[in-house]
């Protein structure tokens, strides 16, 4: 369980106790995270790390068995986490199913154009991040159909979805699909209105609603 | 290296896919599909393709000047072959369903022959899905539009059949960037999927646009 580095001695170089292991884990993220954002992926090193951190090489280690490839992967997949998290708080509140889709792939827009880290990285080091940042996005699609669901629900309650619908597949569905257009709209134009709400009403949602 | 898959995002080069290439080229472009199944795309060089082929390095260079010449080559002959396997799944007789399913079912079971691509996604995700991602892959969908407006364009008007060959595409590579990816190239889950959200969708579209 614990890294090759640390052996018996695991305690020694260990958190202290009180520390929330989960706390230290977020740390070494958010660290790397800044020092990607000075040096960039391809030259954050795990000493940059535990300079910017205050956390020791061993203990970045034992939460990191991987090493730096680990944890920059780690990193990166923090970063969209936090990402999806702050859409979904952003969105949460629409009225229905189509104005939700809505929201969600306009702001989901928006924050990416506006996500300035994002946008530096793509210019200088694309292919690292890109190989990264699609495989870490790749998994959120069961976070993004867990979050579609309860919105699911609520729609087939109010008689508003095609009967019969298995609201499981439904949401998987919509969640590869929205994931997809917020990666890429292809030739769709998001700004849109009448655009993004045929996008909404029949691309995605032409076989969900009643 | 890293630009050599700019094959599906740079717009299909007609003359490199429409060539089929004889003989020598052939072996060259297997070689280094065998190559980079093996040590992955960054650490392929021209000998290890020569030698899979069995021809000298200057050979290869002589078919290829350098190797993201090559790599685009073996691309292209990919996406070339992607594409006939799309076009030849579609029964002229069946239903827009059908038609729909067969395509996901080929594209899906295609990409998942080529040993290569597997390991690239597993292994080396930075050779090619930076190809896939954001605004480079909307030449991906691009190009899938066209190719649905003729293999869709039996059923659909020509916006329905371009956005059903954008709709596959996205659907086909949600499902090799995710780990389950094995689903799509099962006909029962494809055809599911397609009556139940894929056919509606493109039915429901107004026709204006």
């Amino acid at each position: 369980m614990y890294g090759h580095r640390t052996g018996d001695n695991g305690a020694v170089t260990g958190p202290s106790p009180g520390v929330d292991p989960l706390t230290m884990h977020e740390q070494i993220l958010a660290a790397t995270y800044r020092c990607v954002a000075r040096f960039g992926l391809a030259k954050t090193t795990i000493e940059d790390v535990v300079r910017e951190s205050g956390i020791s090489r061993a203990t970045i280690y034992r939460h990191f068995p991987g090493g730096r490839d680990e944890v920059m992967r780690e990193t990166v997949g923090w970063e969209v986490g936090r990402f999806f998290v702050q859409l979904s708080d952003g969105i949460r509140d629409a009225k229905d199913l189509v104005e939700l889709l809505g929201l969600g792939l306009r702001q989901a827009h928006q924050a990416l154009r506006e996500h300035a880290l994002l946008q530096t990285m793509l210019q200088t080091e694309p292919e690292r991040l890109l190989g990264l940042i699609t495989t870490e996005s790749a998994k959120t699609v069961p976070f993004i159909a867990d979050f579609l669901h309860p919105y699911l629900e609520r729609e087939d309650a109010a008689g508003r979805l095609r009967p019969g619908l298995d609201l499981g597949r439904a949401a998987d569905y919509v969640a590869r699909l929205i994931l997809s257009y917020i990666g890429s709209a292809g030739r769709w134009n998001i700004d849109d209105d009448d655009e993004l709400d045929d996008l909404v009403r029949h691309e995605l949602l032409g076989g969900i609603l009643a | 290296m890293g630009n050599c898959l700019n094959v599906v995002t740079g717009g299909v080069d007609k003359s490199v896919v429409n060539a089929e290439p004889e003989g020598l080229p052939t072996r060259i472009l297997d070689g280094a599909l065998e190559c980079i199944a093996r040590y992955g795309v960054a650490k392929t060089t021209a000998d290890d393709i020569a030698k899979e082929t069995g021809c000298s390095r200057a050979t290869v260079y002589r078919a290829y000047p350098n190797m993201n010449a090559l790599l685009y080559a073996v691309v292209a002959r990919e996406v070339r072959r992607l594409s006939e396997a799309v076009r030849a799944s579609v029964a002229p007789d069946g239903t827009l369903a059908h038609a729909l399913s067969a395509t996901v079912v080929a594209a899906a079971r295609h990409l998942e022959q080529i040993p290569a691509l597997r390991v690239v996604l597993d292994h080396e995700p930075e050779a090619i899905m930076p190809h896939l991602a954001f605004e480079r892959a909307d030449k991906v969908f691009a190009y899938a539009a066209t190719l649905g407006a003729t293999v869709f364009g039996p059923w659909l008007e020509p916006i329905a059949a371009q956005r059903a060959g954008e709709l596959v595409a996205r659907l086909v590579l949600s499902h090799i960037a995710s780990p389950e990816a094995a689903t799509l190239s099962d006909p029962e889950t494809v055809r599911m999927l397609v009556c139940d959200f894929v056919v509606p969708s493109l039915t429901k579209i107004p026709t204006t646009r």
